[in-house]
């Protein structure tokens, strides 16, 4: 009895928290940087690979262009149809993508925290 | 009774937290110096592809020294400034054969397919992708008349977004002058013989640098032969 309690409290207390998870879609678009740098860095450049860039559908990341939007299959997984650069033809990349704060992604577990004005 | 619950939620608030990537499993060296073989990126990248860590360039040749020597082999097989593809290298995939972004493009040269099929390379293997990349550079310094504008280099190379061409100005415009700089040292290259040991009439320069050329004639040291004069 106590523990089917303690379940429903959990349910109760965790699902709003789900509920309020971040839609990752919505973040802010423009460039990110990874989160080992301040968006100063970006002023005398960083690695290839730690400037991510979101337009509100697709994540730039190097060379690959990663469609998100409409590909997402559960909370944080994604179907994304990445292209590379001077390619025609899409891969179907399954990718994860969270949203920690208002203004961060997280992408495959790499954080990246979003440079206004960049 | 309820004690436990805040312990609880914030142990499974925790637990659920994504996991912050270990940027190092994916720098990695190549296995030989050697721009002959034929090792893939598959091989050498058991736990797969992804972000690197981008130190300076000084410490990426300490950390990957026969990729760096492989990118300066390449470089002079090409007619390409090693400096600048050390410095290219550096920017796209920190000298390491694992970096990688998510739909493939791989490696030290973050080489795509279409550019590495281009130039009959494959990406895949890591000694044609440090090749297609050079080639790739070989081009775009041919089509900018020279290596004077680093961003005219970023829109052929790159091509990409505005704000990943301006970074990669930015950063391969560092990263080359810092190599360019006084007293940088760079990587001769796999064949290369070691500097040759100090002998005689060789002694350092006083403020450093590899000069071994003596600029006055050293005092005699007691392993010196002495020829009378006249049996010369």
């Amino acid at each position: 009895m106590a523990s089917r309690t303690i379940l429903a409290t959990l349910a109760v207390l965790i699902s709003p928290a789900i509920a309020q998870a971040l839609d990752p879609l919505k973040a802010p678009q423009g460039s990110y940087v990874a989160s080992t740098h301040t968006c100063a860095d970006l002023d005398h450049g960083v690695g290839a690979l730690e400037l991510a860039e979101f337009d509100g559908d697709a994540i730039t990341v190097g060379a690959s262009t990663c469609e998100i939007a409409g590909t997402r299959h559960a909370d944080d997984a994604f179907e994304a149809s990445c292209t590379e650069r001077g390619s025609s033809s899409p891969v179907i990349t399954p990718m994860k993508i969270t949203r920690p704060s208002s203004n961060a992604l997280s992408i495959n577990g790499t954080i990246y925290n979003f440079c206004p004005g960049k | 009774m309820l004690r436990p619950f805040p312990i609880l939620l914030s142990a499974l608030l925790v637990v659920g937290q994504a996991p912050v990537a270990q940027a190092n499993s994916f720098d990695q060296d190549a296995s030989s110096c050697d721009l002959h073989d034929k090792t893939t990126l598959r091989t050498l990248c058991t736990n797969g592809a992804g972000l690197p860590s981008y130190p300076s360039t000084q410490e990426m040749t300490e950390r990957s020294p026969n990729i760096a020597n492989m990118i300066v082999d390449a470089a002079n097989k090409y007619g390409v400034d090693p400096k600048l593809a050390l410095a290219v290298s550096a920017h796209e995939g920190a000298m390491s054969a694992c970096a990688g972004s998510f739909s493939g493009v791989l490696g030290p040269m973050q080489l795509t397919g279409a550019t590495g099929r281009a130039y009959g390379m494959d990406r895949g293997i890591l000694s044609e992708n440090i090749e297609g990349g050079v080639m790739t550079l070989r081009d775009a310094v041919k089509s900018c008349g020279g290596t004077s504008s680093i961003r005219c280099l970023a829109d052929r190379y790159n091509g990409s977004t505005e704000s990943q061409r301006r970074n990669w100005t930015n950063d391969v415009n560092r990263r080359y002058a810092a190599l360019n700089s006084a007293g940088q040292s760079i990587p001769q290259g796999c064949g290369a013989q070691a500097v040759c040991q100090m002998g005689p009439g060789d002694f350092p320069t006083p403020n450093g640098g590899d000069t071994k050329l003596a600029s006055s004639a050293p005092g005699p040291a007691g392993s010196d032969i002495n020829v009378a004069l006249g049996q010369v």
